[in-house]
């Protein structure tokens, strides 16, 4: 071993006793950094949830093309009305292999003693555009029936085979989905023709185009244009499109929330880093006394820091987890998608931020004179 | 021949009228295997002087002179410099209270390179010629005065230095203890052959000093 890397090892070795000689004080200061980055974990989580939620009925359409009335080129938030029958001008289109008609009807209805926005899908059971995972019951509603995402039943308080008044229809429930709650407006699956009575016109609103494998999207899109009335826009610039709404309305505040955690906890990792290191004053100067180098002294007080970050990062990422499990059994309305991704994404901005945080107590390790040794 | 020596050592601290000299041009020397013994009262200018000697606070004037290192204040690196030729004893014993004995004795060894099992090894030795073999797994915290001071006096010899400052090294012991520890230092030294300055302001310890000095007012009495 180099005498180098002897050095970093007696660094190291010199942090890490620090930091557990007194396991209450260590086990506080993880615990602090842990609050901090679960705030910081989980609301990022929150603005996760915000955008992959928004575009989650498309993602699992498996449609490649949405059709839609001219000039409308979102899902969840413009009213699209058009022709059932132009959808039959597409099927006809070369390389169209199918189309699902789809009426989609925006508005807050009233559930006990709340009121939840809700997006109403009318869908064809038989063909697709219905809910993508079931927690309980049936996918396939017919006649008077709905599929209710599980948290408006959670909130409604209703379970399969209860009745819900919705938009002055009484259905009954006979499916709850999951996932399926776009950033809080929780989506309903009914048949097409009920939907197209609460819409209150007999037309469709979005039609889901898929392709043959051979087709070009750009050219079905193209013909599909100049029918007159609809336009066709990819799927997935639709959902760039949902979520870009999404985004300047509801994730951009939770963005500032971020940010502000972020700094918060900054803050915090400095005073706790700070103090962590203010509190052997005495063995840094005993350790500048006898001749240890900068590698010694500034790799002992970062590697603190490091050990500090890394196990408050790890124990935020349990709070976080742990709070999300919580939210999700208590109160389905909101979710924080912590995938690992995210997760090594904001541990490493975390931990790199408190480690310049730990340039604070490096600081205060160089100005410490070793004379403090003789004091009695 | 002399291990250490400082000639014309001057230490003022603050400028203008709060001016405050605490060492005026004080000269010493100490051989190999020599205890020297700076005896003075509290303010005197003691540890302000072995402070100078050790490298830890450069003198305003004068020089500090060290066998195989030249002059000290102009090494590249003082530190390193400490680290491989000075060993210091405290009176508080400065012990780092998250190491055990063991760990403590070998730290300096570590610092220097050495390997874990060699340091390991070493300080061992040491802690049992101290008497200490049974305790080193100890943490400070639970050790009594007498045996933080001959661990102390273990960690100051690891690295085998040339010269060992002490620092009133039996102010935190009671009468026996402090006997029994200056006994081993004096023991330590004339076996190692360090050169060793101790400051204190017990006059009992004259008697294991080989020379002694007097400091009054930041000068030699």
């Amino acid at each position: 071993m180099s005498h180098r890397a002897a050095r970093v090892a007696t660094a190291s070795f010199i942090a890490w006793r620090n930091l557990t000689r007194e396991r209450r004080r260590w086990v506080m200061s993880a615990s602090a950094l842990a609050v901090a980055a679960m705030i910081v974990l989980f609301l990022q989580g929150i603005s996760r949830w915000l955008t992959v939620s928004s575009t989650a009925y498309l993602d699992h359409s498996g449609a490649q093309l949405v059709v839609s009335e001219k000039g409308i080129e979102d899902l969840l938030f413009a009213q699209s009305a058009f022709p059932a029958t132009a959808l039959d001008e597409v099927r006809r289109l070369p390389g169209v292999r199918g189309v699902d008609p789809v009426v989609a009807v925006n508005g807050i209805v009233g559930v006990g003693h709340t009121h939840l926005p809700v997006y109403l899908v009318g869908f064809q059971p038989r063909v697709g555009g219905g809910p993508w995972r079931l927690v309980s019951g049936t996918g396939k509603p017919a006649g008077a029936e709905v599929v209710v995402d599980r948290g408006f039943a959670s909130i409604a308080n209703v379970v399969v085979g209860d009745n819900v008044n919705l938009f002055g229809h009484p259905l009954r429930v006979v499916g709850i989905s999951g996932d399926t709650n776009a950033a809080g407006d929780f989506f309903l699956f009914t048949p097409i023709e009920l939907a197209q009575v609460v819409a209150g016109t007999p037309t469709v609103s979005y039609g889901l185009v898929y392709l043959d494998s051979r087709a070009h999207a750009a050219d079905v899109a193209a013909a599909i244009n100049r029918i007159p009335g609809l336009e066709a826009l990819s799927r997935d610039t639709v959902a760039a499109n949902d979520k870009a709404t999404i985004t300047s309305s509801f994730g951009q505040p939770v963005e500032i929330l971020v940010v502000v955690a972020l700094v918060a906890g900054v803050l915090i990792a400095g005073i706790v880093l700070y103090t962590a290191t203010v509190e052997h004053t005495r063995d840094y100067a005993v350790l500048k006394a006898i001749g240890a180098g900068r590698l010694v002294l500034y790799g002992s007080a970062l590697m603190q820091s490091l050990v500090l970050s890394v196990c408050g990062v790890l124990l935020g990422w349990g709070l976080a987890a742990a709070l999300g499990a919580a939210l999700d059994t208590w109160y389905p309305v909101i979710a924080s998608n912590l995938d690992v991704g995210l997760v090594a994404q904001v541990a490493g901005i975390i931990v790199a931020v408190n480690l310049l945080a730990a340039l604070l107590p490096v600081r205060y390790v160089r100005r410490i004179d070793p004379q403090e040794v003789f004091k009695a | 021949m002399s291990v250490i020596e400082a000639r014309d050592l001057t230490k003022t601290f603050g400028a203008g009228d709060s001016l405050v000299t605490a060492v005026t041009g004080v000269s010493l020397s100490v051989s190999a295997g020599e205890i020297l013994l700076l005896l003075g009262p509290s303010g005197s200018g003691k540890t302000t002087l072995i402070s100078m000697l050790g490298g830890l606070l450069s003198p305003t004037a004068g020089t500090v002179q060290m066998d195989g290192v030249g002059a000290l204040y102009q090494t590249k690196d003082v530190a390193e410099t400490r680290l491989r030729r000075i060993g210091f004893v405290f009176q508080s014993f400065n012990l780092l209270p998250g190491l055990s004995a063991l760990e403590n004795v070998a730290l300096p060894l570590r610092l220097l390179g050495v390997p874990r099992r060699v340091a390991a090894a070493r300080a061992a030795s040491l802690l049992a010629s101290l008497g200490l073999s049974r305790r080193s797994g100890a943490r400070p915290g639970v050790l009594s005065g007498g045996e933080k001071q001959r661990v102390s006096l273990a960690r100051a010899l690891a690295a085998e230095p040339n010269v060992l400052l002490a620092d009133e090294p039996t102010a935190s012991l009671d009468t026996q203890t402090g006997r029994e520890a200056i006994e081993l230092l004096r023991t330590s030294v004339h076996r190692g052959g360090q050169a060793c300055v101790v400051v204190t302001h017990d006059t009992r310890l004259i008697d294991f000093a080989d020379r002694v000095m007097r400091i009054e007012d930041g000068r030699v009495a």
